[in-house]
């Protein structure tokens, strides 16, 4: 039974190349193969004086098209650790997904916080093994039992510790805001407006970021998710009046199919009969 | 033995002059006011040869070789998914009564745009996965759930996709609409208005972003 790899019950992991071969001859006879959703993005991390601030825009695109215009890049890890993701949209949701229930095990069994560095570890470990086939750039920031910490992890599993980082598309328009404005002890409110401006100004310079800003500070013992904090795009116009078209669509054929009926169970109903 | 649909993909090895021949036809025919009989009897010809060889092959991507359109949209307590019945190779119509919306159970159903062979392949295997899920839970999936599976599904394949891009629409708990649409590696996008897939998707992104 396992042989039969398609209709047997669900892997327990991994990938499965057995469409590999077949897309490879699809793309040698001349098809080209699809985009994937990406998210050519602007994401920023800071420390400041108790904690870390991370930022990220909302715009996720396949192409030239934009797909999402308020979309989440700011992943959850750990209720202490946080973790922006650029890239691939897929590759960045799973491989976040995968290393937070990891994580969630290892507090099962350890019984303590989460430290940022196993958070690291287990990231660039999965990102090297796939040799930057996994496109997944991150920002990582959490505070542990040992304070504050920020990374960024590139897709070939290199790592980078620094007190401010950017990533993704816009990452220079958001750095050449840190370099000139980023100083030690920042205050929290100093902070968010330093992260703020730094995706705005990757949300309005480059064409890969855009619509909102999404913020989360963790600092110890507590983290703040502010999703939308900023919303520098918003609709300009919609029409009061909406649309009305002059033909109707024509009704071809009407059918009502009705919902099965879901069966009630009642706990301690009557006895069966003898 | 019949010509596999793989090999009606094979480009022509001498293409640029047959695109060239093509366009000394195009422009002679307009240079002329009336067509004379022997220039459209050649026009078929090049059209047939076309059809065997399509020239168009190397310009579409995988989700254009058969086409589709497949839009959900929420109301107040309720969804509609809606989709094209189109069956094509590239420019001919094969069929126009091809199911690209299957219902899961009463209360879910999927859109499989994209390669149609993938497209019916995902959905077997996303009934089996229900199935499963069914007598192993006795009851039905939720929406959410679902939509977890399926992206777990096609995520799977990360580096040999199905090129299918599913759209979900259900009622949760509640009967609270849900829809969502996912790239052919199962990246999610949830939306609260409306999600689009397809090789039309850019029409429908047009006249969904205007008239919503």
């Amino acid at each position: 039974m396992s042989n039969n790899s398609c209709m047997d019950l669900p892997a327990k992991g991994g990938f499965s190349f057995d469409l590999c071969k077949r897309n490879a001859m699809l793309s040698q006879k001349g098809l080209k193969l699809p985009p994937f959703r990406k998210t050519g993005t602007t994401i920023v991390g800071l420390v400041f004086q108790d904690g870390v601030i991370l930022g990220a825009d909302t715009r996720a695109t396949e192409g030239p098209i934009v797909c999402d215009k308020n979309c989440e890049k700011i992943h959850y890890m750990a209720p202490n650790i946080y973790c922006c993701g650029a890239g691939t949209a897929a590759d960045t949701e799973a491989v976040t997904d995968m290393v937070s229930s990891q994580l969630q095990l290892h507090r099962y069994h350890t019984g303590r916080e989460s430290r940022v560095v196993t958070a690291l570890t287990l990231l660039k470990k999965h990102l090297f093994n796939y040799q930057g086939h996994v496109s997944a750039a991150l920002v990582l920031g959490g505070v542990d039992c040992t304070g504050p910490h920020l990374h960024t992890i590139y897709p070939h599993g290199s790592t980078d510790t620094l007190p401010f980082a950017t990533m993704g598309s816009g990452s220079l328009a958001a750095m050449s805001v840190f370099e000139s404005k980023y100083k030690e002890g920042l205050s929290r409110d100093e902070g968010i407006k330093l992260v703020s401006e730094a995706v705005c100004s990757g949300i309005f310079n480059d064409l890969g970021s855009g619509s909102n800003v999404d913020v989360c500070v963790i600092t110890k013992g507590h983290k703040e998710y502010l999703r939308n904090h900023m919303l520098p795009n918003p609709r300009t116009y919609v029409s009061e009046r909406g649309y009305s078209f002059p033909k109707k669509t024509e009704v071809l054929m009407t059918k009502i199919t009705p919902m099965k009926e879901k069966v009630e169970v009642t706990e301690g109903g009557d006895a069966m009969e003898e | 033995m019949d010509p596999s649909p793989y090999q009606l993909l094979a480009s022509p090895p001498s293409r640029p002059a047959f695109y060239s021949a093509w366009n000394f036809l195009y422009r002679n025919s307009k240079r002329k006011t009336q067509r004379s009989p022997k220039y459209s009897f050649m026009l078929f010809s090049s059209s047939l040869a076309s059809l065997r060889n399509p020239q168009f092959s190397d310009v579409c991507t995988v989700f254009e070789y058969n086409g589709s359109a497949i839009v959900a949209m929420v109301g107040k307590n309720c969804f509609a998914i809606a989709s094209d019945r189109r069956l094509g190779v590239n420019l001919q119509t094969v069929a126009t009564d091809f199911q690209r919306i299957h219902k899961i159970h009463d209360k879910l159903f999927i859109g499989l745009s994209g390669l149609g062979t993938d497209a019916q392949t995902l959905y077997q295997r996303l009934v089996f996965r229900h199935k499963l899920y069914q007598l192993q839970e006795e009851r039905d999936m939720k929406p959410d759930t679902f939509a977890n599976l399926v992206s777990a599904v096609l995520y799977e394949k990360r580096f040999g996709p199905y090129f299918c891009q599913p759209v979900i629409a259900g009622l949760g708990d509640d009967d609270k609409p849900f829809i969502c649409t996912m790239d052919s590696i199962g990246a999610q996008e949830l939306a609260k208005d409306f999600v689009v897939a397809g090789s039309a998707s850019e029409s429908l992104y047009g006249a969904c972003e205007a008239f919503f």
